[in-house]
């Protein structure tokens, strides 16, 4: 597998440039938010490179369901893993900033707690993974619960929230981190942000294949 | 052929006496202890909590194992008869109307024993209903995928859980509603998700059961 470097340095400059960036360039002051608003570099690529591996996740699921090729169901599960330890990144940066804003760590709030219920069923899929031993089996098993478990996050995380008022930035009428408020010199920073995480993301799950390539050959060989 | 699996998961049920007793008697035992713990004076919003908890705890039990009783050879039995979407549509009718008939009990144990404080008790009905179909489909599948990891009770539960947390608090919601007296149309919203989320469950299942059907 001949994958060049190119894509691996851009992420590294562009995860250093989001921080360096991030924490420089001027910001529009926002009421409640104000400085804190600089999150949005940090806490909300991470969410949206969770999602696009999970994404990834779901799509080797479904292509492992397709063809029962065991590959896809390693790169199921890697990038799964890999969306998991984003997904806790950006509840951490999220739990930070709501110390700052809203005075506390962790509120009774449908988006968080939506939240906390994706992880767990994520969580889930690994502990039902480690639970069975035969290979093909655990495989098919994962895979129809992996696409379970997308579905159920997206209503979690997407639908439940819009239909009762969230304290959150972007529901209820707050000032959001979304694109609405966004200027274009913070455009500069985010978009790159989404990038650079995603792409460090990619190299994780590619570093953590390799890992499961080596262990197998010392398995069976 | 939906009909005769469905006979057939109800002569199953009726047939294994002790694990149905067990159920009922959980049921009482559990809705008498509140009944003397609180002394015949209970909050309304209390009330609503521990009847969810109740019917919570008796569903789980009863459609986790509903994938387990079938041994290998009936299994392969029914996979030379019966088609994959029928089996499973099958198991989600039996356990949609079983833990109807477990809430229902429920209710009248805890009107019996700890009054009526519900005011829009039509409301109050249909929630139960709603919530009992999401819960049930969502238990079939997750039933399914436990089965195939080798008959863990617990490991149903971890796969379970987070996902009936969600609906759970939905019905909690949509209940305390009819416990205020709210009016149905009030409360459209609720009723909508929980009838979404039941839909998007049921047609996964549908899509997705096939392929644990097969080992």
């Amino acid at each position: 597998m001949k994958v060049g470097i190119w894509w691996k340095v851009i992420a590294v400059i562009l995860v250093f440039y989001t921080i360096i960036a991030g924490l420089l360039i001027p910001v529009p002051a926002l009421p409640i938010l104000n400085e804190s608003i600089r999150n949005t570099f940090f806490h909300i690529p991470m969410w949206f490179s969770m999602m696009i591996l999970m994404t990834v996740s779901l799509v080797s699921s479904v292509r492992y369901l397709s063809g029962f090729d065991m590959k896809k169901d390693h790169l199921a599960a890697e990038s799964a893993n890999v969306a998991l330890f984003m997904g806790v990144l950006g509840l951490l940066t999220g739990m930070i900033w709501a110390q700052y804003t809203w005075g506390t760590f962790w509120t009774n709030d449908v988006k968080l707690n939506g939240t906390a219920i994706s992880m767990l069923v994520y969580l889930a899929y690994l502990v039902l993974r480690n639970s069975i031993e035969e290979e093909q089996k655990r495989a098919k098993v994962a895979a129809v619960y992996n696409i379970f478990a997308y579905v159920m996050m997206m209503l979690f995380i997407m639908v439940l929230p819009r239909l009762t008022d969230s304290l959150h930035p972007g529901n209820g009428g707050n000032p959001a981190f979304g694109e609405y408020d966004m200027d274009s010199t913070m455009r500069m920073v985010f978009y790159p942000a989404v990038i650079g995480w995603t792409l460090l993301g990619v190299w994780f799950i590619q570093l953590r294949m390799r890992l499961n390539k080596i262990k197998n050959h010392l398995i069976y060989e | 052929m939906i009909y005769s699996l469905f006979q057939k998961e109800l002569k199953s049920e009726f047939k294994n006496k002790s694990s149905i007793a067990g159920l009922f008697l959980y049921i009482i035992s559990t809705i008498f202890l509140c009944y003397l713990a609180f002394n015949q004076y209970i909050e309304a919003k209390t009330y609503i909590t521990l009847y969810w908890i109740v019917v919570l705890f008796a569903s789980v039990n009863s459609t986790s194992k509903s994938f387990m009783q079938e041994s290998e050879a009936r299994r392969l039995y029914y996979y030379t008869t019966a088609k994959p979407s029928d089996f499973i549509l099958s198991k989600i009718l039996f356990n949609t109307l079983f833990l109807i008939a477990l809430a229902a009990i429920s209710l009248l144990l805890f009107v019996v024993l700890l009054g009526n404080p519900i005011k829009n008790m039509m409301l109050f009905l249909g929630c139960t209903v709603l919530g009992s179909i999401a819960i049930g489909s969502a238990m079939s599948l997750i039933s399914a995928i436990g089965a195939k990891s080798g008959n863990n009770p617990t490991l149903v539960s971890i796969l379970g859980f987070p996902i009936i947390l969600p609906i759970l608090l939905a019905t909690i919601s949509l209940s305390t509603n009819a416990l205020d007296g709210k009016t149905t149309f009030e409360s459209l919203r609720l009723i909508i998700a929980l009838g979404g989320l039941s839909t998007v469950v049921i047609a996964l299942s549908f899509i997705l059961f096939p392929y644990l059907w097969r080992d």
